[in-house]
């Protein structure tokens, strides 16, 4: 695959939302607070929606079926966030902090 | 490679750069609100790619809700959970070489197949149509001759640039002075209706919407690309084909008019009008139930989320 972005689009834009994926896995690894493994989560979501987009523009698969995927990710990601801000304000409110290593209360 | 053609990478590479620096950003800064703005920054650049890629909905709905929605709701979540002051706390994470040599597997892993196992990079770009005389690549592209457009893709403005390299030197008794593009709308199923003119057949030119258009550019010789520009190409399914016309020699060693010319196996593509439209006519139609769900989903969602964040009131 040549360096040129015009001649193989497809594999940039796949090459690109790889590693943007990585670094949102690496992320919610290595992090110890809920708001930064939410922005990990963030990361791998939008990798995947420049895949979708990439595949629906550049393949014969083609027509807009990948845009209709990117919407209902992005719906879901808006869901997700709200939901996961709520419960990090409720753990914040029991445990003083938000790290997702203290809220272990269902072992017990 | 025309000026576009190099704006465009320029514009593609700054872009990757300005993702790729905020996705490490984000993974790597100890401090939460600088993760967060770089989290804003990859989200930019998302969005200008989905546009760089033409679709532009998805584009304004990425600026609308992730920036303008999940971030700031990132952004709050840091403001009611941290004080602000002891940042350095904020974001400990765990020392993770593990971690960091998984995601280095993880990358190399998705980059061998991405380049090297996956079949779609057979299709993408460049097909070889051989003659009797001639070999001929061709290629086809987005409007401003720039962006490659796989064929059997979608190009969603109705202008379309192909092009045709002449492979093989051509034998010492032809010459070609001209090479002839010739887009034709794809010939219909059985049974469906035909719009009026539309026909494969170059005899049968419609007076308002001319079903064929036929461009000719000189021959450049065999190391030039030869390309051209069909523009306002209506919606619909086309292919198109190659010509060459030159001269042979006959076999009493005069000279006659000849033309080769090379069957569109797969040089096929669609025209669409933006990609706002058939979004919504795919959301209102073969994804009308998964919408439904979805929005179903949000409420509960809302509600749960309403449910979660209440502050208790005490009963005294």
């Amino acid at each position: 695959v040549s360096l040129i972005f015009t001649r193989h689009p497809l594999e940039h834009m796949l090459l690109l939302s790889a590693v943007v994926f990585c670094a949102g896995v690496y992320t919610i690894l290595t992090r110890k607070n809920a708001v930064s493994i939410l922005m990990g989560v963030e990361l791998v979501l939008n990798a995947a929606n420049l895949n979708f987009v990439a595949f629906s523009q550049y393949t014969r698969v083609g027509g807009v079926h990948g845009n209709v995927f990117t919407i209902f990710v992005i719906l879901l990601a808006a869901a997700e966030a709200a939901v996961a801000l709520a419960i990090i304000i409720g753990i914040y409110q029991n445990f003083g902090r938000v790290d997702v290593d203290q809220a272990d209360n269902l072992k017990e | 490679m025309p000026p576009s053609e190099i704006l465009l990478n320029v514009v593609f590479y700054v872009l990757a750069a300005a993702a790729v620096a905020g996705a490490v950003a984000v993974a790597t800064s100890r401090n939460i609100v600088r993760s967060a703005f770089a989290l804003l920054a990859v989200l930019f650049s998302a969005a200008a790619l989905y546009a760089l890629m033409k679709a532009d909905f998805i584009a304004a709905a990425q600026v609308l809700i992730y920036v303008g929605g999940i971030l700031v709701l990132i952004i709050f979540a840091v403001m009611l959970t941290h004080r602000i002051t002891d940042v350095k706390l904020s974001n400990d994470s765990t020392p993770g070489p593990a971690a960091f040599c998984a995601c280095l597997c993880l990358l190399f892993s998705l980059v061998v197949v991405i380049l090297f196992t996956a079949k779609w990079r057979r299709d993408s770009d460049v097909v070889t149509m051989g003659g009797k005389a001639f070999e001929v690549a061709a290629r086809q592209y987005q409007a401003d001759g720039a962006t490659g457009l796989a064929f059997g893709g979608t190009a969603f403005e109705g202008t379309v640039v192909v092009s045709a390299d002449v492979l093989a030197a051509p034998d010492p008794s032809r010459t070609i002075d001209q090479v002839v593009f010739t887009v034709s709308e794809a010939a219909r199923p059985e049974g469906a209706a035909k719009p009026p003119g539309a026909s494969g057949d170059l005899d049968e030119l419609a007076a308002d919407r001319p079903p064929v258009q036929t461009r000719f550019v000189p021959y450049g010789g065999r190391t030039q690309t030869h390309r051209t520009e069909f523009e306002k190409l209506p919606e619909g399914e086309y292919h198109w084909r190659v010509k060459l016309v030159g001269r042979e020699k006959d076999a009493k060693g005069g000279s006659r008019d000849a033309e080769w010319t090379f069957p569109a196996a797969k040089t096929d593509f669609s025209v669409r009008r933006g990609v706002t439209e058939p979004i919504a006519r795919a959301l209102a139609g073969p994804y009308l139930f998964a919408f439904e769900v979805v929005s179903v989903l949000l409420l509960a969602a809302l509600v749960g989320a309403a449910f979660l964040a209440r502050k208790e009131v005490k009963e005294s």
